[in-house]
């Protein structure tokens, strides 16, 4: 046998350090980086008494691009594009996680026209995000057809969207102190048709889906998570509210103009696969009654202060972080400045990170299949886990 | 705050403005007390969000945010954030692994383990994580010539004030010789923070007196 055959036999450094505390009789899987229910690049090892997981792993970073590095050597706006390469599905969301930590160092006011325009482009994003989540899961599971209803939909808001912000995945939209471009009429127009034709679709998912017998036995009391296991991995967003943690960034933190719309937060106590399926569910239907509040009571006026920053401004030294809800969870950017031209520390917290790392210990005595059932839930996006 | 750290060693508490810097609290302690002061936040039920690493002129800095996750304090509100700190010495950049308490901060220390060499000890298993194996680089340790001190990438300036109100500070943790009259020390029993407008007022006449 070849010296270089061989090697590949032995498996790459983290197969041989997992291997090394396999018990005697079970064996090593290898689910990844090109499986199809990882949606991207993640690996995870298991070890495997038959069908059960005795022990597994998560192996990530083959989509890491250093964005924190990219941080300090670009100035605050040269970063804005990172944003929308992060959590690709809901990526207004950093932009304003990272918009909010430089506005609150720099001390940038934002007009009221803007605060309301970020709400509804953040909203409808994380309806569509959402959309996206609810037709890969059932996929993950087996059910063909609700991808197809989904994407349908979804494509409805990639449209409006891109109306204000000229692309359709990787938003580049806000600006230090307000947006980049204003809305006009027939934005509005289409949102107002969007939130009755999804208020119309929601029951009728609902109904494909809920009461469905397969899906039924894959994800009621599947995967457990409790929130003290949230407490200790720092799980949060919609993995936390179905543990039965009340705890949303919108309420308990208010950014924005959050506090003036009237929204609850849904929470499910049960903290299985199907409490995060309701969750998200529910919150669908929150955002959407929190865009027509903000198109209600959006006033006239600048999208951007008088005084707004130019592209070559210097950041204040100090420090500042901003967090935001995301659809994922807990979004947030911590910015260090020592007065330079470009940051001294970018910081990036993503909850998809610290969502999966619960993984290990949630997924152990589960079936191999209940455990992809598990992954679908924590609904992950990779290049915002590796950054 | 400083009730919930009242047998673990502190160098420095400063209740901030989570308007300003998006934090409640900012504490510094010894390395040496960091995995006690993991376990009492852990006991009051407090929610690890991040751990992350700065490179200063002092050294290295490792900064874990924790939050009370949506619970409300005695005021009805929710309570803030808390970031702690510890500063390690470049030369031996070690410090204690709190993944026994939270068993989240296992990826974050070995992230940190990648991006700035630090070590943690008593981590289970302290391999690389989004670096590949086998890189030597530490990509975001700084070359000394654009090292900042830590109080001007905190506070922004060389006073302490510039901080937020400082709660407590240790015998000769601040640097007197430039913050000028030494900063309010209240003695530890005494410093739990009583009504809330007991604790606005001194911060807010701290941020008035600064230019």
């Amino acid at each position: 046998m070849s010296s270089v055959l061989h090697e590949q036999m032995q498996g790459d450094f983290y197969t041989c350090n997992f291997e090394q505390k396999t018990g005697e009789g079970s064996i090593i899987l290898n689910l990844g980086p090109q499986h199809p229910s990882t949606h991207g690049v993640l690996r995870i090892m298991v070890e495997l008494d038959g069908e059960y997981i005795l022990r597994a792993e998560p192996v990530i970073g083959y989509l890491h691009r250093m964005h924190e590095k990219m941080g300090e050597v670009k100035t605050p706006s040269q970063l804005m594009p990172n944003m929308g390469r992060l959590d690709y599905l809901h990526s207004m969301a950093w932009n304003w996680a990272y918009a909010g930590a430089v506005e609150r160092l720099a001390g940038i006011e934002v007009p009221e026209r803007a605060e309301y325009l970020r709400v509804i482009v953040t909203e409808l994003n994380r309806v569509a995000s959402h959309l996206v989540w609810l037709g890969a899961f059932l996929l993950d599971l087996g059910a063909f057809t609700p991808i197809l209803y989904t994407f349908d939909d979804r494509e409805h808001i990639l449209d409006i969207l891109q109306m204000v912000s000229g692309s359709r995945l990787t938003y580049s939209y806000f600006r230090f102190g307000g947006v980049a471009a204003d809305a006009n009429d027939e934005f509005f127009r289409r949102v107002s048709d969007f939130i009755g034709r999804l208020r119309k679709r929601l029951p009728m998912y609902k109904k494909l889906v809920e009461k469905n017998m397969i899906l039924k036995y894959r994800t009621i009391d599947v995967g457990f998570i409790d929130a003290d296991m949230c407490r200790r991995y720092g799980a949060s967003g919609p993995v936390a509210r179905g543990a039965g943690m009340n705890w949303d960034i919108r309420k308990s933190e208010p950014y924005s103009i959050y506090d003036r719309f009237d929204f609850e937060i849904p929470v499910e106590k049960n903290g299985c696969c199907m409490a995060r399926y309701k969750v998200r569910v529910a919150e669908m239907s929150q955002s959407l009654n929190i865009v027509e509040q903000a198109m209600a009571a959006i006033p006239d006026g600048p999208i951007l202060p008088a005084k707004a920053p130019r592209a070559n401004f210097k950041l204040p030294p100090g420090e500042a972080c901003f967090a935001v809800e995301a659809s994922k969870g807990l979004a947030k950017v911590w910015i260090v400045s020592d007065g330079g031209k470009t940051p001294y520390r970018v910081k990036l917290r993503a909850p998809s990170f610290s969502n999966l790392s619960l993984f290990a210990e949630a997924a152990k005595g589960l079936l191999i299949s209940d455990a992809m059932a598990l992954l679908g839930s924590l609904d992950l996006v990779i290049p915002e886990l590796d950054r | 705050m400083l009730d919930l750290f009242k047998d673990v060693e502190i160098s420095l508490a400063v209740e901030q403005n989570p308007k300003k810097t998006g934090n409640a609290w900012l504490v510094i302690f010894p390395a040496n007390s960091l995995v006690q002061a993991a376990k009492r936040l852990h006991e009051a039920g407090f929610h690890l969000e991040d751990i992350s690493g700065l490179d200063m002129a002092e050294g290295y800095c490792a900064s874990y945010c924790f939050d009370r996750a949506g619970q409300t304090g005695d005021n009805g509100r929710p309570q803030g954030r808390v970031c702690l700190r510890v500063f390690v010495p470049r030369e031996e950049p070690s410090l204690p692994s709190i993944s026994s308490i939270f068993q989240g901060a296992e990826w974050h220390e070995q992230e940190a383990r990648d991006f700035y060499g630090l070590f943690f000890d008593g981590h289970p298993n302290l391999i690389p994580l989004l670096m590949p194996v086998g890189a030597t680089e530490r990509p975001l340790r700084k070359s000394p010539e654009v090292r900042k001190p830590w109080l001007a990438l905190f506070a922004g300036s060389d006073s302490p004030q510039d901080l937020g109100r400082i709660a407590f500070a240790a015998p000769g943790f601040l640097p007197e010789q430039i913050a000028g009259p030494p900063p309010e020390r209240v003695p530890l029993p005494d410093a739990a923070p009583g009504s809330p407008e007991a604790a606005q007022s001194p911060r807010e006449t701290a941020q008035g007196a600064t230019p």
